[in-house]
This record gives structure tokens, C-alpha cells and sequence, in this order.
């Protein structure tokens, strides 16, 4: 224990850029998954035949602190989902290149803090961390 | 914080026509304060929640219990106690500004302490404290 600020971690959220978009993120989810095609032979044995790989799954929750304009952040996503734009996204040095919108939920109680909940996919040949 | 959470309702109190209001940052001994009734504002609890941030700025979601007291001198009738209650601490709640107040009980006791009536109103308050980012 040379350095008691070794023991510290600064636990405040980093931003998260989606394209030119750089919102706080409280949390990130990744997931990933593969679908494998099931076929027993004629002695009974469970045999697997294809193998199919999905994106990377990225599923993002924001909160957004907004005086006015509260969808104006929702606006510029819903523009990216619409136009089915390839976007780079970058979270705690990651980048994330070929991403595609896939959902966009903003929830408001009424005050000016909303809840934003971004999902994307990637493929897995489009992530790199930076070391 | 806390400062500014009781100068919001003591504004508010002061809009709606009390008088003599003091926080419990205010040290103005019993013996020098009104002989008629006066109000004092104190925080019971104060709780904050998960921050919020933005690129300058950190905005810290809080909800307090304030406790408004009306002190009323000696001799005075309750009607009268009641009376500043009706007519300056519940419109108070209704109008301080940024903060969102909410009734949540009344109590009316006498403090032997400083040997007068006290009608506690505590008000649970809401809002959201703006700072500034120390480092970006």
C-alpha cells in the first residue's frame, strides 16, 4: 500500500458518443449470441450442422437533464434510426464502428430529468479496445 | 444545499406575509426574538439521489423533510396559532418556486424548553440542486 489513492476509482459516469452525440452513460449492456442448426442422425446422436453468429448487441441507459427542447436529443437518434445510418460509437475507450440503431425509448415523469434507453448492433468484426 | 433549501421556503413564507422568519442557521437568542408569533425553519431529513450529469455541470436530485414551526408567545389563543398556519405556512408551500412541497403532517405541542406553544408543520420537499463540475 505505497499509495492510498491506489484504492480509489472514480465511479462518475463517462460519455458515450453516438456518431457526433455525446451523452452520459449510467449503464452499458453488451450481449452476444449464436444460433446453432440441430439435426440427429440416424443412430440418435445430436449432431449440430450450421452454426450462425448474431451482432453484438449494445444496449445503452442515459439520463438526459434538459430545461427545454427534451426531444431534441431523441430527434437527432430517431434521425440516425431512420435513415438506417452505419454510425461509430465509443464508450471507456471501445469503439464500436459499424453500428446500426436498432431502438430508442426516452421516459419522462413530468420533470426534467428523462430516462433514455439506446440499443444498437455491431458486428464483432467492427469492435477494437484501445490498450 | 441545505441552505438553500430553507432560504427557498423562508422566501416563500415571507411572500406570503410572515413577518419574523428564521432558519435554524440563525442564531438570535429566544429571549430577543418576537413577542408575537414567529415562524422557524429547519431541516428534519435530507436525502440525495443519483446525479445526474451533463458536460459543466452535475444536477443531485434531493428530497428533504423541512419543518416549518409556528411559535406562538405566551398567553396567545390556539385560534391564533391556527390562524398564521392557514394563512401565511400553507400558502408558502404552495408557492416555492423551483422547489415542489407537499404537507405531510401537522402537530401542535407545548416546548417546555422555551415554554411556548409550537405548531410543527413538516413538509417533505423535492427539487434538483444544480453544481458546477470541478474537473472535465
Amino acid at each position: 500500500m505505497s499509495d492510498e489513492k491506489n484504492c480509489v476509482f472514480d465511479t462518475t459516469p463517462r460519455e458515450i458518443f453516438i456518431g457526433d452525440t455525446a451523452l452520459f452513460c449510467d449503464s452499458l449492456k453488451l450481449s452476444a449470441s449464436a444460433v446453432y442448426t440441430e439435426k440427429n442422425s440416424l443412430g440418435g446422436k445430436l449432431l449440430y450442422t450450421a452454426q450462425e453468429t448474431r451482432s453484438v448487441r449494445l444496449a445503452a441507459e442515459c439520463r438526459l437533464m434538459h430545461d427545454n427542447a427534451p426531444l431534441d436529443v431523441f430527434a437527432r437518434l430517431y434521425s440516425m434510426l431512420v435513415s438506417k445510418k452505419i454510425i461509430s460509437v465509443s464508450y471507456r475507450g471501445a469503439e464500436f464502428a459499424g453500428c446500426r440503431l436498432t431502438y430508442l425509448e426516452q421516459k419522462n415523469d413530468g420533470g426534467p430529468v428523462s430516462d433514455l434507453k439506446i440499443e444498437f448492433i455491431c458486428p464483432v468484426s467492427e469492435i477494437t479496445e484501445a490498450v | 444545499m441545505l441552505k438553500e433549501i430553507l432560504s427557498y421556503i423562508t422566501d416563500a413564507l415571507t411572500e406570503a406575509g410572515a413577518r419574523h422568519v428564521y432558519t435554524a442557521f440563525e442564531s438570535v437568542p429566544y429571549d430577543r426574538r418576537p413577542k408575537e408569533p414567529y415562524i422557524v425553519v429547519s431541516a428534519d431529513t435530507i436525502e440525495t439521489s443519483r446525479p445526474v450529469y451533463t458536460e459543466y455541470e452535475i444536477y443531485l436530485p434531493f428530497t428533504a423533510t423541512a419543518a416549518i414551526s409556528v411559535i406562538a408567545p405566551e398567553g396567545m389563543p390556539l385560534c391564533g396559532v391556527y390562524d398564521v398556519f392557514d394563512t401565511q405556512v400553507l400558502p408558502a408551500t404552495e408557492r416555492s418556486g423551483s422547489i415542489s412541497c407537499r404537507l405531510k403532517g401537522v402537530t401542535l405541542k407545548y416546548d417546555s424548553n422555551i415554554k411556548r406553544t409550537v405548531l410543527k408543520a413538516s413538509i417533505s420537499v423535492t427539487g434538483i440542486c444544480r453544481l458546477e463540475r470541478k474537473s472535465v
